[in-house]
């Protein structure tokens, strides 16, 4: 079994149905799954960090079941506690927070033990990482489309997801800066070594995935590179 | 903004002593003064402050389940909720205190907080009718917010209640207090359902409204006239901080 793994998982939302027999990612790969819209690709991220309950299936994070049901549930943690990173299509940045406030509001979820000096490291550590350096105390909405995504993808690290599902990340950026902000955040991912899942609708994300998935017929096969 | 407020409110007050041909200003502003009108001031200030506190913290909550749950069980929920603020409030009144003192439960609350003819009783009918004006407005705050952002801090890793307090509480803040101070008027100037639980004792359970109506019922023109002024300042104020949060005005 990988580091991330799911197994048998069958969602089923009003008139979508869709099954993922296998998948699995190890650490550091990033994993692209494509389908057309309206197949279920955010339906399938929301179910795995908790937000949905699935029909049935089993979910591993880590060393971690986050999610077991076959005849009754058995497992069914949380968001909260499943250790699943998520960056949601639109860009939840809290805008009563500033830049450095959202970080640090980020890191003290699972890591509560920590002290505010470590804190404060981490957090200019992720900021400078982000490329986020001098716009410490400006507000979400002060920041360009590109910036607001690389915040919420630095507030994601933030909080040690053990793993990293992203919807859609670059497909409310303009197409010339696309590039750029892809080779910033394979680069972050590949820095921070956790296995991640990119759902997407655009071909160019391909570039950057170690595997590729595609969604056909309400089913999820793995594409041969 | 306070100094537009101010001038404003002195504008108001000394249009009206304008207009007044039965008493003079002085009359009024000795008035301020006496101990009728200080009590009858301490008392509403001090039942509806209690009030506030108390009915505050249970609308919030109620008001952020009815807007995350939707449905019908929802809006008839909410429409019971509605009914102390929405009913005249003298049969409102005329509910709590046969509730007090014809049914078992009522008067065993009553032996033990004593309500009826008393101050308590003041505090449970304006808590009441606060918490009943504070739930629909509060309501809409929280479904004008999206939910995407609660999920995003759950999924970094906080809890229902981390959320809350830190991500939907201060995002909803402006609609919040314009809802409390909504709520807060109702319950300061509430006459009917007051008096049919409290009285209009003076200087025990007579509010601001309740000594307004025993004055001019007393003839004490010029005591009532103060007394009706204040009222209408106090309000005038409440609605300008209302809309001065919304970012209507000012």
């Amino acid at each position: 079994m990988k580091k991330f793994h799911i197994k048998d998982l069958l969602i089923i939302r009003g008139r979508l149905r869709l099954e993922v027999e296998d998948l699995g990612i190890d650490v550091g790969e990033i994993t692209v799954l494509q389908g057309p819209n309206g197949s279920g690709k955010t339906t399938l991220l929301r179910s795995l960090v908790g937000l949905l309950t699935p029909e049935r299936g089993f979910v591993k994070v880590d060393d971690k079941i986050v999610f077991k049901k076959y005849d009754r549930i058995e497992i069914n943690l949380p968001p909260e506690e499943r250790d699943i990173g998520y960056l949601p299509q639109n860009i939840y940045a809290f805008p009563h927070m500033t830049v450095y406030k959202n970080i640090i509001y980020s890191i003290k979820t699972r890591k509560r033990r920590i002290d505010d000096e470590k804190i404060r490291r981490i957090a200019e550590e992720l900021i400078e990482l982000a490329g986020l350096r001098g716009e410490e105390d400006k507000y979400p909405n002060q920041l360009s489309g590109g910036q607001r995504q690389r915040l919420a993808l630095a507030m994601v690290l933030a909080s040690s997801p053990k793993t990293l599902l992203l919807d859609e990340p670059f497909s409310h950026i303009d197409p010339e800066f696309r590039q750029e902000l892809r080779r910033e955040i394979k680069a972050l991912i590949k820095r921070f070594n956790i296995p991640t899942l990119i759902v997407s609708h655009l071909h160019e994300d391909l570039e950057i995935a170690d595997h590729v998935y595609h969604i056909r017929n309400g089913g999820v096969y793995k594409k041969i590179l | 903004m306070l100094i537009i407020l101010l001038t404003l409110s002195a504008i108001f007050f000394f249009i009206i002593i304008l207009l007044t041909e039965s008493i003079g200003g002085y009359s009024i502003i000795k008035t301020l003064y006496s101990e009728d009108f200080l009590s009858a001031l301490r008392i509403s200030l001090l039942t509806s402050t209690i009030s506030i506190l108390i009915s505050t913290p249970p609308a919030l909550l109620v008001s952020y389940v009815l807007a995350r749950s939707g449905g019908r069980i929802s809006m008839i929920t909410e429409s019971l909720i509605s009914i102390p603020y929405s009913m005249t409030p003298v049969a409102l009144g005329g509910l709590i205190l046969l509730f007090l003192t014809q049914t078992w439960i009522g008067r065993t609350l009553d032996s033990l907080f004593s309500f009826v003819f008393n101050i308590n009783g003041i505090i449970l009918v304006q808590s009441i009718l606060a918490f009943s004006t504070m739930v629909t407005p509060m309501r809409a705050v929280f479904e004008s917010i999206d939910i995407g952002y609660e999920e995003f801090s759950r999924s970094l890793g906080h809890k229902w209640l981390s959320t809350f307090v830190n991500i939907v509480l201060p995002m909803a803040r402006r609609g919040i207090l314009s809802s409390i101070a909504l709520g807060f008027l109702k319950a300061f100037s509430d006459f009917g359902a007051t008096i049919m639980i409290a009285g209009m004792i003076i200087g025990r359970t007579a509010t601001l409204p309740a000594t307004i109506y025993v004055e001019i019922g007393s003839g004490n023109i010029d005591i009532a006239y103060a007394l009706i002024l204040i009222l209408m300042i106090i309000s005038l104020i409440i609605n300008m901080f209302i809309r001065s949060i919304r970012g209507e005005v000012l």
